[in-house]
């Protein structure tokens, strides 16, 4: 006749197995002696590591330069608009006579308006001077 | 030492060896056990207990702490052994042999298993059972290792734990009644 037998009994569950006599102080023994006659590679984090921590160097170097840079360069267009506010008051107040603009005037700087040379005074001015002639008519 | 302790004792420069000695002596018996539930024989728990802490000695400069050393201890031994299992179970396939039956062929024969009738049915139907629930009814029924513990080592979810558990629970339930 077959038998329901419980599982959850308490003697199930210890350990049958044994092992021969001193086997465990051999067995680390063993594993020593193995484990000693290996070399041991470094681990990947250990190699990478140093390596990562000089590029983040570089890096917030980098970074902190740039905004640096990107700050206080006179190209900045947010400083530019705090200029021309600066300045507007300025004029406002009648601190300065100029107006702002007039710095950025190149029609004084233009040549239209002044006089032009007349050609008969360049052929004049040539026929005068020999020496120039002359070295024209080596080449 | 706990194991924190012996990890700090073995990134001291030169106490490497003797910190993996300590951690063979810490967890060398209860690795023991474990691997010869799942493979019953005395000379093949001792080489795939072998292997798994020479596996665990290159693998530890690699270890990162993000589970604990017992748990990732535990899981090279049970790769070990699954890995083992399979491919004598395809050794044994080729040569159209029972697996299974060559272990509990292994234990009747073992003289190192001292238990009783009822004790030897029970892992006679132990070694009956696929090799992962195999794993997973040993940790949970004999180690008494919580279900996320097991997860932790395995890589599984606890619900498929847990049915694998009650799998394997039924089948020696079933494989018992037909021992006994």
């Amino acid at each position: 006749m077959k038998q329901n037998l419980n599982i959850d009994q308490p003697h199930l569950k210890e350990n049958p197995y044994t092992v021969p006599e001193g086997y465990f102080s051999a067995m680390q023994a063993e594993v020593s002696d193995k484990v000693s006659a290996r070399v041991q590679k470094p681990g990947f984090w250990v190699l990478a590591k140093p390596q990562i921590a000089l590029v983040s160097t570089f890096a917030i170097i980098f970074l902190i330069a740039f905004a640096t840079i990107k700050i206080f360069s006179p190209g900045d267009e947010s400083l530019r608009n705090e200029t021309f506010a600066t300045g507007s008051e300025y004029i406002d107040g009648h601190y300065i006579e100029s107006n702002f603009v007039d710095f950025y005037d190149t029609s004084s700087d233009s040549t239209a308006g002044e006089e032009q040379i007349d050609p008969e005074e360049i052929v004049e001015y040539l026929s005068s001077s020999t020496g120039l002639i002359y070295l024209a008519s080596l080449e | 030492m706990s194991d924190k302790e012996l990890l700090e004792l073995y990134r001291e420069e030169g106490k490497q060896h003797y910190a993996f000695n300590l951690i063979v002596k810490a967890y060398g018996e209860r690795l023991y056990w474990h691997l010869r539930k799942l493979v019953a024989s005395h000379d093949d728990a001792n080489d795939l207990l072998q292997n798994s802490f020479v596996k665990a000695w290159d693998a530890l400069p690699e270890f990162r702490e993000e589970s604990r050393l017992y748990t990732w201890m535990y899981r090279i031994a049970t790769n070990e052994a699954l890995t083992f299992l399979k491919r004598k179970k395809a050794r044994a396939f080729l040569s159209l042999t029972d697996y299974s039956k060559q272990l509990e062929n292994k234990l009747e024969a073992d003289p190192y298993f001292n238990g009783d009738a009822t004790q030897k049915a029970l892992h006679k139907a132990i070694l009956k059972l696929p090799e992962k629930q195999r794993v997973v009814f040993n940790m949970r029924y004999f180690d008494e290792m919580k279900y996320e513990e097991i997860s932790e080592v395995l890589g599984t979810s606890v619900g498929a734990l847990k049915a694998s558990y009650h799998h394997a629970f039924q089948k020696i339930q079933v494989s018992l009644q037909e021992l006994l």
